[in-house]
């Protein structure tokens, strides 16, 4: 008796299925097609700041457990954001890795496919983009491109500098502003240039903003302000066992400008990056003291990683993982609900441009090679892409030969442009890519699946 | 007592090919050490064996010619002997760099590659050594009663030359400058 009464009638039961089919079949896709881009629920887009620095390579970061640099003000950002911990660069050069922040395109679709090749003014950017969408834009920083400063649209500022054919000097760089040859204000570029971003965002922080601000540092001569000079001298480096203090003096290395022994030109270099992430400490406080925290995004990303003696490499440019794996932060309050993640799928340099767009509201141009990054801040679940294309060209006089490779979550095929033979890594096993499988058992049953990967995504096509 | 310069005085052999492959097996063995060295797992080592043959290749590139003309000077040897006894260690990486860069780089490139700033700095700077070596060896010879003027022309504007040389390519701007008006020469006659 006691249970009919406790019973649940059945024509209850079936509308309440009806009423969940109901919200599932209504709702479900209005959550599936809503605007990822914030404006969706405020009539204010997003402020986005874009923070690109040179060679900065993906472990040199105190969170990461670097033993010696110390980046308080990045691990902050990571903290407060998503940390891409398999983030790539498709060419590992610094201008058209650039070029392919800007367009969202590898390097076969927007030219600039080496140090030499220039700017083609044609290419649209996400900046350009965004501008027609209402936002007010700024580019500060190291352009770096070949050619004569482009004429970018859409840019209400364009700060830069041509000094030693666009890579600036780290002291008293005379700067180009709104097209002006302007002298340096402060003596180091870093601080130079967070001023002028500093500003850009005070007088523009009624408004939605773009802003790019785009640094020299960490690119060779690795030179940090003085108060920072000499702070890991005698600190242990644990640099790789196949390297040794000379390698920077192979004359293939003496372009890159590498002159002296291995760690003392490693100590300047974290001496430096410690001096960007000080900078970029006063970018986070910026926002913080302008209000805008809640409604701006801020990427930090890397153009390129770096070699410290790995391989017996200097520099970047070739395929294994310390030259193409960048350091990608996105921190954006209003859509990141798990801050604080280490993101393990793969995002690339492409991927940056469509990203921005989306989080903005804007379309996606179908001209674009990446994908946007927004399924992913959201949901730590998506599954990411499966293989990408990594591509290297010719760039005289750096004795590098034409690459290019495929790599997936576990593996990596490369293909090189002259005689050298052709390399194959099991990432999972050998992350420091010290075993090449090819010719072995392992390797034969791999190759096929590889190729045929790296064939599609040569065409363009999806693997 | 020890005889003066006499042009001549041994044979081909001894006067140039003994000095100049002296010269190219104390470069072999310090490239070959350099190289391989490390694969044979002796860290404790390495970094002694980076600083003698790695460091130490590029010293002796530079020095050779004051070993060489020590050694072809009072042989007999010309002046284009004892020359190229000394740039023998430059040569010969200069041989093997390119032949790492022709499998890369056109036969133009490649030709273009030998002249930049790592090569030509060498190159000066091993002149200029010939020139102080040069000096050196007419002192000794002047104090073995030989008849000759040490101070001339051509030792000294190598030696200037040389140090021009360093001024420009690595010295002025950190050696910046002379690399992107290399690469404006590279642009202007390849097609890239």
């Amino acid at each position: 008796m006691i249970r009919d009464k406790m019973k649940i009638p059945r024509r209850v039961i079936l509308s309440l299925i009806k009423t969940i089919l109901i919200l599932v079949a209504v709702v479900g896709p209005m959550e599936l097609f809503a605007p990822t881009g914030w404006a969706a629920a405020d009539d204010r887009k997003p402020n986005i700041i874009f923070i690109l620095t040179d060679d900065h390579r993906w472990d040199a970061m105190s969170k990461l457990g670097h033993p010696v640099v110390e980046t308080p003000r990045l691990d902050r950002l990571s903290d407060e954001g998503v940390h891409f911990t398999n983030a790539f660069v498709t060419t590992s050069l610094c201008s058209p890795s650039r070029a392919s922040f800007l367009t969202g395109t590898y390097a076969h679709t927007h030219g600039v496919k080496n140090n030499l090749t220039p700017w083609n003014n044609q290419n649209v950017t996400f900046l350009e983009l965004l501008k027609q969408a209402g936002y007010t834009t700024a580019f500060i920083g190291k352009w770096h491109m070949p050619g004569s400063l482009p004429r970018l649209r859409g840019l209400d500022r364009f700060i830069t500098f041509t000094a030693q054919a666009g890579q600036g000097r780290y002291f008293d760089c005379p700067l180009i502003v709104d097209g002006q040859p302007t002298p340096s204000r402060k003596p180091y570029i870093t601080e130079e240039l967070t001023d002028y971003a500093l500003a850009f965002m005070a007088q523009n922080s009624a408004r939605a903003f773009c802003l790019y601000l785009s640094h020299k540092a960490v690119h060779h001569q690795f030179l940090p302000p003085p108060e920072i000079r000499g702070r890991y001298r005698g600190r242990d480096l644990y640099l790789p066992p196949e390297s040794d203090a000379w390698i920077s003096f192979n004359l293939n290395h003496i372009y890159c400008g590498l002159l002296g022994p291995l760690s003392w030109n490693y100590r300047k270099y974290l001496e430096t990056l410690h001096a960007t992430d000080r900078e970029i400490g006063r970018v986070l406080d910026k926002v913080d003291e302008l209000g805008l925290r809640d409604n701006t995004i801020v990427v930090y990303v890397g153009d390129n990683g770096f070699f410290w003696g790995e391989h017996r490499l200097m520099d970047k440019r070739w395929a294994y993982e310390e030259s193409i794996r960048v350091p990608l932060i996105v921190r954006a309050p209003g859509l990141i609900r798990d801050p604080g993640r280490l993101a393990p799928q793969m995002a690339l340099n492409i991927d940056l441009a469509p990203t921005l767009l989306d989080m903005a509201g804007v379309a996606i141009p179908a001209s674009m090679e990446g994908v946007s990054l927004v399924p992913i801040l959201r949901d730590s679940r998506q599954p990411g892409r499966r293989a990408w294309l990594y591509e290297y060209f010719k760039d005289f006089p750096y004795r590098i030969p034409h690459i290019r490779a495929v790599r997936t979550q576990n593996y990596k095929y490369i293909e090189y442009g002259n005689h050298r033979p052709p390399e194959l890594f099991d990432l999972a096993r050998d992350p420091r890519e010290m075993s090449n499988l090819m010719g072995t058992t392992r390797g034969r049953d791999l190759l096929p699946g590889l190729q045929a990967m790296l064939e599609k995504l040569k065409k363009g096509q999806r693997p | 007592m020890k005889t003066s310069y006499q042009p001549g005085s041994q044979s081909f052999w001894m006067r140039f090919a003994f000095p100049a492959g002296l010269m190219l097996l104390i470069w072999l063995i310090q490239r070959f050490v350099y190289t391989y060295f490390w694969q044979l797992g002796f860290p404790a080592l390495q970094e002694a064996v980076a600083w003698v043959c790695g460091l130490g290749e590029r010293i002796f590139m530079v020095l050779a010619p004051l070993l060489a003309y020590s050694l072809a000077y009072f042989r007999g040897a010309r002046g284009w002997e004892r020359l190229t006894a000394g740039f023998v260690p430059f040569l010969a990486s200069l041989l093997f760099e390119l032949y790492k860069a022709a499998g890369v780089f056109s036969p133009g490139e490649t030709a273009y590659y030998a002249l930049g700033s790592p090569f030509l700095v060498f190159a000066f700077l091993v002149l200029a050594m010939s020139g102080v070596a040069e000096i050196i060896c007419r002192i000794r010879n002047l104090r073995r009663g030989g008849q000759l003027r040490v101070w001339t022309l051509l030792p000294l504007s190598a030696i200037l030359s040389g140090l021009a040389a360093l001024f420009l390519m690595m010295i002025w701007g950190g050696g910046v400058h002379w690399f992107y008006i290399y690469q404006s020469g590279y642009l202007a006659l390849f097609d890239f």
